[in-house]
């Protein structure tokens, strides 16, 4: 990656592609960070490809799927607590903002009995409020990875909780 | 030259507006398949070229962004962590099919195959073509100088520095054993041409499979040998054997799991690792640069008779 290719794979517009796909600012800026912390960690493969900026962006747009996935999923399963929603029919991201404006008092007070204080802040800023793992970084004084592993943590609790969820099989 | 040659091939996206192009990357962001990467960097240069003629807000604070990188997500505590772990990308994919197809010899899958099929294309996906794979490590345990490291979602050997000293200063084994059946015979005979050592081979099966084929794949890291077994019903598994170049290269064997916790059988003085992912299991064991795995929708009394059958 030399000269204006490496300008061209550069950060400037790595940041750019996901600010302009998705309004999710601070996630966005999550992913690429992530993005650069896993090409930095395969430059010797990723380097040797004869499309390295395709890798880098292929990365970038299946890491944006995937976080918006599970952001959904997290989603879906609080609704699922008072409603059986298939598995496969994953509402739009307007669709369960709306639905969980609605019903968000009943939905969260089901939650914040299976979360400490500090969980349940934490899954409302990653989950309801699009923050990054960088703001969450920054708010409760611990680093990215420790905030990833915290909302890996909520994940297994509400497992815990509602294990019908876990097994939950695709139809 | 290339540069002017994807300007004169994307120079009508210049006549779009900002907003238009911004939902061209939105449509293909939303699209399952792969990027035309020259497009969308074009795209990204006009947009670009615009905000710094005239600021909008759109560029981001790259020198901000690079400081944040080092301070908070380039630490060591990221060390072989992704905030955002992904599926493994349409292009692997698409190979893995079409390896795998070739190796099985067919274009089409009986339909009754084809959940498994999903399952095994992704795990030889990851087994051959994703060896740089980002995994946390959760716990391990040392079996003849392999770790196994797995997650909840992923399981993968490591090396240690003392199995790569003892690898260094090894002495080679060769042994060949009599064979009890007669895909016994024809994996023991693939492994010694291909100068692995043939007692690795199970010599028992289940009953009515047939081995459908064998392919070998190598590639600067690793030697494949591939072997895959199915009946009329639904049993669809395969024998892996894989040989690394180094052993430091051992954690490229990725295998995807569910929650269920990673189990140990030992038989033989070999250890596997049986690992569930929905309705397949995996067995697998390593020893210096070689991997062996079992893996399909074995029960687990199938799979652990294989296992017992290995030098057998």
């Amino acid at each position: 990656m030399k000269g204006s290719q490496q300008h061209r794979y550069g950060p400037d517009y790595l940041q750019m592609f996901p600010a302009c796909s998705i309004n999710d600012t601070y996630r966005a800026q999550d992913v690429v960070q992530d993005t650069f912390h896993e090409a930095i960690r395969h430059y010797d493969i990723i380097a040797a490809r004869e499309n390295p900026g395709g890798w880098l962006m292929e990365t970038l747009k299946n890491k944006i799927r995937d976080s918006e996935r599970a952001r959904r999923r997290y989603m879906r399963r609080f609704l699922s607590l008072n409603t059986d929603i298939a598995e496969e029919a994953i509402p739009s991201s307007e669709a369960l903002d709306g639905h969980l404006e609605q019903d968000e008092t009943l939905v969260l007070q089901l939650v914040e009995e299976a979360l400490t204080p500090e969980e349940n802040k934490l899954l409302k800023r990653l989950v309801f409020d699009k923050a990054g793992h960088l703001q969450v970084a920054k708010e409760f004084g611990i680093t990215v990875y420790a905030s990833e592993k915290r909302l890996e943590r909520v994940r297994q609790k509400l497992y815990k909780v509602f294990p019908e969820r876990k097994y939950h099989k695709k139809k | 030259m290339a540069k002017k040659s994807a300007c004169e091939k994307y120079g009508y996206l210049d006549r779009l507006s900002t907003d238009q192009l911004e939902e061209l990357l939105r449509a293909d962001f939303e699209s399952d398949e792969n990027s035309d990467v020259d497009a969308i960097f074009h795209i990204l240069e006009v947009i670009e070229k615009r905000e710094r003629e005239h600021p909008t807000g759109r560029l981001p604070d790259t020198k901000l962004a690079w400081e944040e990188f080092q301070q908070y997500y380039n630490i060591p505590e990221g060390e072989g962590v992704q905030l955002y772990p992904y599926e493994q990308g349409t292009e692997a994919k698409a190979s893995a099919v079409s390896v795998t197809r070739q190796v099985l010899g067919t274009s089409s899958i009986p339909h009754a195959h084809r959940a498994l099929w999903n399952v095994l294309v992704a795990s030889i996906a990851i087994f051959l073509f994703f060896g740089g794979m980002v995994v946390a490590q959760a716990a391990g345990y040392d079996v003849f100088g392999a770790i196994g490291q797995w997650t909840e979602e992923t399981f993968h050997f490591a090396s240690t520095g003392d199995a790569e000293e003892a690898y260094a200063n090894r002495n080679s084994e060769n042994l060949a054993n009599a064979e009890s059946s007669q895909y016994h015979l024809i994996l023991k005979e693939t492994l010694q041409k291909h100068g692995i050592i043939a007692e690795i081979a199970p010599s028992w099966y289940p009953d009515d499979v047939s081995l459908l084929n064998s392919e070998v794949f190598t590639n600067e890291f690793s030697k494949t040998i591939l072997f895959s077994f199915s009946n009329d019903y639904d049993k669809l598994f395969y024998v892996d054997i894989t040989m690394y170049q180094s052993i430091s290269d051992l954690n490229m064997s990725t295998f995807e799991k569910d929650s269920t916790p990673v189990d140990q059988y030992t038989s033989g003085g070999k250890t596997f690792y049986i690992l569930s992912n929905d309705d397949t299991l995996t067995a697998t064991w390593a020893s210096e640069t070689l991997v062996e795995t079992i893996a399909g929708n074995l029960s687990l009394t199938e799979l652990k008779s294989m296992i017992d059958s290995i030098g057998g």
